[in-house]
């Protein structure tokens, strides 16, 4: 074999990625010039993670624009898993949404990034700020400051196949660990699990241990006390012990743990409202509600949510807020956030709406019982990192549940903020 | 060439090299006051019990996968090579797993390695299998789950490969050999293997790349779970660059993968240079 002649050829491909390039950039410039409307047309960028709701969500967003000629809002809906990854590269290339949807767990986090509008001077002045719950006020403070306006709220409850309990001469849906325990012992057969729960490895995963904790009694800067090993200790039981709860949970998100309920193989599923339509019209069977089960402490459970917030790239900030400001009001979005998105009120003037009114009352009673994560300070993400490894590591009986929650509070203490190391 | 080689090549790798050097985060990723802290990030990993446990299961991962997928690939292009009805079109059937995105690939084999997917359905029938196994959730499991399954992905690529190699060896020289009293096995050891080696050793190579680099398979399936059984040095990158924040650390680790990949990619150099000297 000759030397091969290499020149003729490089020089073809060099030829054609430069006109790739030039190509895609030629493209997006005419592109952008023409969405580029009129000098008075101001576009505003809005993300959500709404996917299954796009034509409510995009309804309301037309009657923000009919009402108010000049601006025109460009929706961009992003699924969850995805979400806080595409805003994070926009942080980098500071091309923030004027306004998104945010995760209000992340809230913190993201601000300590420098990821948004600072809304310490607006917010407060919304006729709707006190009426908003504390709790909910408080996911989106940090050190003072108002990051974001909170516009949706969830939380867990224990939904069930009503069917299968009631052939176990099961009447009232278990109202502590202990009945639990009992009725998904009883409800596990070789074809169906008695409990499911979204164990995955990420904050989903993180957002269905904290409820656990705190029944037990403890709490994130408490992790390695004896209530978080019982806590520990209670979930090993159900899923290695008595087996009632597949190992499957620790690769299940919400979805997935959703689907294997509505398929009728679990009795019960630790799921959010968000699923509540899909299960009743998909289901087989009668499904039920209930509060999550109390612990030896009491009840509790994580609050979730999104909250309105202005990206700090935005150069609408001024009419961003004023979208804001009629989205607060609940007649311009209640019906759609409710009903269309799956929101629990999270406000008092919102408790006797007739939407508030149709969601299953033990969702709107859970909540009052639901802890924000704004309270763990800006590393949240990282401390969320550690529960994962701490509920993993015990489930794969890879430790002990002293020792996970041993290493745990070893790997949380110097995440959390100076005033709540212990 | 130069100016194409040095934007999509050169830019990122030094790009990359200084950012390992720095402490940056988001809010000063592209652009903004940056603090240069030398070896701390490769000081950090190295002493960092989840690096060395994600270094050796990355040495675990691309070694385990790339020695079974060579030894099957070379079973199946030692079958297909001969000329029998219908081998040509189904050498061609395996490309069609090489066309599918991993993504996909990999979704999917999370679900029927799931404890009521189709797998232990199917040990279940043979009765090879008492209860279900957790195969992605447990710790275990999960790992030899995840090199059966990129031995699965690479089977194509490196079959193709040693098929070509096959071909191109004239059949007088086993022929010949046959003549002189040769079986098969001899045939295989002393025709096959040698004018074979060069070609085997090249798709080898890349094989241990592709291996080594892999995200999309891992991050889909297991996410580096559970626990940390399935972390690879490529997963545990994007955990700290961009789930903790912490960019510098992360392009530590990220050059770290590089210097094995390049170092890998200079022996493939170094063994199709030599096969020219010698062609």
């Amino acid at each position: 074999m000759g030397r091969r002649s290499y020149p003729a050829r490089s020089v073809l491909v060099a030829l054609l990625a430069l006109v790739a390039v030039l190509g895609v950039t030629v493209f997006e410039s005419v592109g952008s010039a023409a969405s580029r409307a009129p000098a008075k047309t101001i576009t505003l960028t809005w993300w959500d993670y709404f996917v299954w709701a796009d034509k409510d969500v995009g309804g309301m967003i037309s009657a923000y624009e009919q009402t108010h000629p000049g601006v025109k809002i460009k929706r961009t809906a992003i699924g969850y898993p995805d979400f806080a990854t595409k805003y994070k590269q926009a942080i980098a290339t500071r091309s923030t949404p004027d306004i998104a949807a945010f995760d209000a767990g992340l809230v913190p986090t993201f601000s300590a990034q420098g990821a948004f509008v600072d809304l310490t001077g607006n917010a407060p002045t919304l006729p709707a700020w006190k009426q908003i719950f504390p709790a909910f006020r408080q996911q989106v403070t940090v050190n003072g400051k108002i990051w974001g306006v909170p516009m949706r709220g969830n939380t867990q409850a224990l939904m069930y196949n009503a069917d299968v309990l009631g052939s176990l001469g099961v009447t009232k849906p278990p109202a502590t660990w202990a009945a639990l325990r009992e009725v998904a012992k009883e409800a596990t057969t070789s074809s169906r699990a008695g409990l499911c729960f979204p164990a995955s490895n990420d904050e989903t995963g993180s957002f269905n241990l904290l409820p656990w904790l705190y029944q037990a009694g403890t709490d994130v800067p408490k992790i390695g006390d004896a209530a978080s090993v019982n806590a520990l200790t209670f979930l090993n039981t159900l899923v290695n012990v008595d087996k009632s709860a597949p190992k499957s949970v620790l690769q299940w998100g919400w979805d997935p743990a959703h689907q294997q309920f509505v398929a009728g193989n679990c009795a019960m599923n630790i799921t959010g409202p968000w699923n509540y339509a899909a299960a009743t019209s998909q289901a087989k069977f009668k499904v039920g509600v209930a509060l999550l089960p109390a612990g030896p402490a009491g009840r509790g459970s994580s609050l979730g949510g999104e909250a309105w917030v202005i990206g700090k790239d935005s150069k609408h900030v001024a009419e961003a807020w004023k979208l804001i400001q009629w989205l607060a009001v609940n007649k311009n979005s209640w019906h759609v956030i409710a009903g269309a998105t799956g929101s629990l009120p999270l406000r008092a003037d919102q408790l006797k709406t007739p939407e508030a009114k149709s969601a299953p009352a033990s969702w709107v009673k859970q909540m009052q019982f639901a802890r924000p994560r704004s309270a763990y300070g800006v590393k949240w993400s990282q401390i969320s990192s550690v529960l994962n490894k701490m509920e993993q590591d015990v489930l794969t009986g890879g430790q002990t549940p002293a020792a996970a929650a041993a290493a745990a509070r070893k790997a949380i203490r110097p995440l959390l903020p100076k005033a709540l190391r212990s | 060439m130069i100016a194409f080689l040095g934007g999509f090549l050169v830019y990122p790798i030094v790009l990359n090299i200084l950012m390992s050097f720095q402490d940056r985060t988001l809010s000063n990723l592209l652009s903004g006051p940056v603090k240069w802290v030398g070896s701390a990030n490769y000081q950090a990993s190295f002493h960092d019990p989840a690096f060395r446990d994600a270094a050796w299961h990355s040495v675990l991962y691309a070694g385990c996968s790339v020695g079974i997928q060579f030894v099957i690939s070379l079973g199946l292009a030692l079958f297909y090579v001969r000329r029998f009805p219908g081998a040509r079109v189904m050498r061609s059937l395996f490309l069609v797993a090489y066309a599918v995105p991993i993504v996909i690939s990999a979704q999917i084999f999370a679900w029927l390695l799931e404890g009521r997917g189709v797998v232990n359905w199917f040990l279940h029938s043979l009765h090879l299998q008492s209860g279900p196994a957790y195969w992605l959730a447990d710790v275990k499991l999960a790992l030899p789950a995840l090199i059966a399954i990129q031995v699965w992905l690479g089977i194509p690529f490196t079959m193709v490969n040693l098929l070509a190699g096959l071909s191109a060896i004239p059949s007088e020289l086993h022929e010949a050999a046959a003549v002189d009293g040769a079986n098969a096995w001899a045939r295989f050891r002393d025709v096959t293997w040698p004018l074979l080696r060069p070609v085997a050793f090249a798709a080898s190579i890349l094989s241990l790349i592709f291996a080594f680099k892999t995200f999309d398979l891992v991050w889909i399936a297991t996410k580096g779970g559970p626990g940390d059984a399935t972390e690879i040095l490529p997963t545990l990158a994007y955990r700290v660059a961009f789930e903790q924040f912490l960019f510098g650390k992360g392009a530590a680790i990220l050059n770290l993968i590089f210097l094995v990949c390049f170092a890998l990619a200079f022996l493939y150099i170094l063994s199709v240079r030599r096969e020219e000297r010698f062609a």
